[in-house]
């Protein structure tokens, strides 16, 4: 898998929101919304200059429910656990993989059965440049 | 019903923007620099074509997934939108709000639950299955 595009968040914003709880139509005549306001940015990106966005080539992640298109939200500054998803840098180029520890080795897996994990040997050039925290997928 | 939908509704009262940064895939830059910025693109434009037509909600299953959709995924919600055959939608059937696809059968339209089974539009005399809007982004966090 590739990563093409990188995006950077600079810009806090507000959305206003009226929250419902579960199973209430939306326009009911006797109840009244609880008013919040959401801010995407804290859901997305709570420190923004942490973060940046990347675009997904290809389809090694399937397992994982990340396709071909998909726009993956990357925080450059966590580190990453046993069994996180991550923006690898693997000799030269870009790859979305999930990182395990296993006996204190590392390994970079895909999340598709047909692509074999990928042991990090000493010799490899290699840098985890994020931890993907969220995806955002294109319905229509 | 093996799911719902936590209904949540918007306003905007701010807009973002995101520098857009193209990478070279070969070259296998680090975290991209200022100089790599490509252009600006405004995150709620991405996200949320018509905001007046928009709401949020969130998917709340226990067991069960839809397409992919899982529990607590933020799904964007488009009610100005027209499905076409196989799109996400959002129906609305006395109290409870759903997750459906939309199909169109010869001319006539249903909505295909997550087991398969299809509903007319209209299922009693007087009652009808409300389409609410269609799914148009789904945000699922790890």
């Amino acid at each position: 898998m590739r990563a093409k595009k990188k995006g950077k968040i600079k810009k806090k914003y507000y959305y206003e929101a009226e929250l419902f709880p579960a199973s209430i139509p939306l326009s009911p005549a006797n109840y009244e919304p609880e008013l919040i306001q959401i801010d995407l940015t804290n859901i997305l990106a709570p420190i923004p200059k942490n973060i940046y966005l990347v675009k997904v080539n290809g389809e090694s992640m399937i397992e994982e429910n990340i396709f071909d298109g998909d726009i993956l939200i990357v925080d450059k500054n966590e580190k990453p656990k046993d069994g996180s998803i991550v923006i690898a840098a693997l000799n030269g180029e870009l790859t979305v993989k999930t990182f395990r520890i296993i006996d204190e080795k590392a390994y970079l897996f895909s999340a598709n059965q047909r692509f074999l994990p990928i042991e990090i040997g000493e010799l490899m050039q290699f840098e985890i440049q994020g931890v993907v925290k969220h995806v955002i997928k294109n319905l229509v | 019903m093996s799911h719902y939908l936590e209904l949540i509704r918007i306003k905007f009262t701010e807009s973002g923007k995101v520098p857009l940064f193209s990478m070279s895939v070969s070259a296998g830059k680090p975290i991209p620099i200022e100089d790599d910025i490509e252009g600006e693109i405004d995150l709620n434009e991405y996200l949320v074509e018509h905001p007046a037509a928009t709401f949020f909600a969130r998917f709340r299953s226990k067991t069960d997934t839809f397409s992919g959709i899982s529990d607590g995924d933020l799904l964007i919600i488009d009610t100005s939108l027209n499905p076409t055959d196989g799109k996400i939608v959002v129906v609305g059937y006395r109290n409870e709000t759903t997750l459906k696809i939309y199909r169109i059968i010869n001319g006539e339209e249903f909505f295909e639950s997550y087991d398969g089974k299809l509903l007319t539009r209209r299922i009693e005399p007087l009652i009808e299955l409300k389409l609410l809007g269609v799914v148009t982004k789904v945000i699922h966090s790890f």
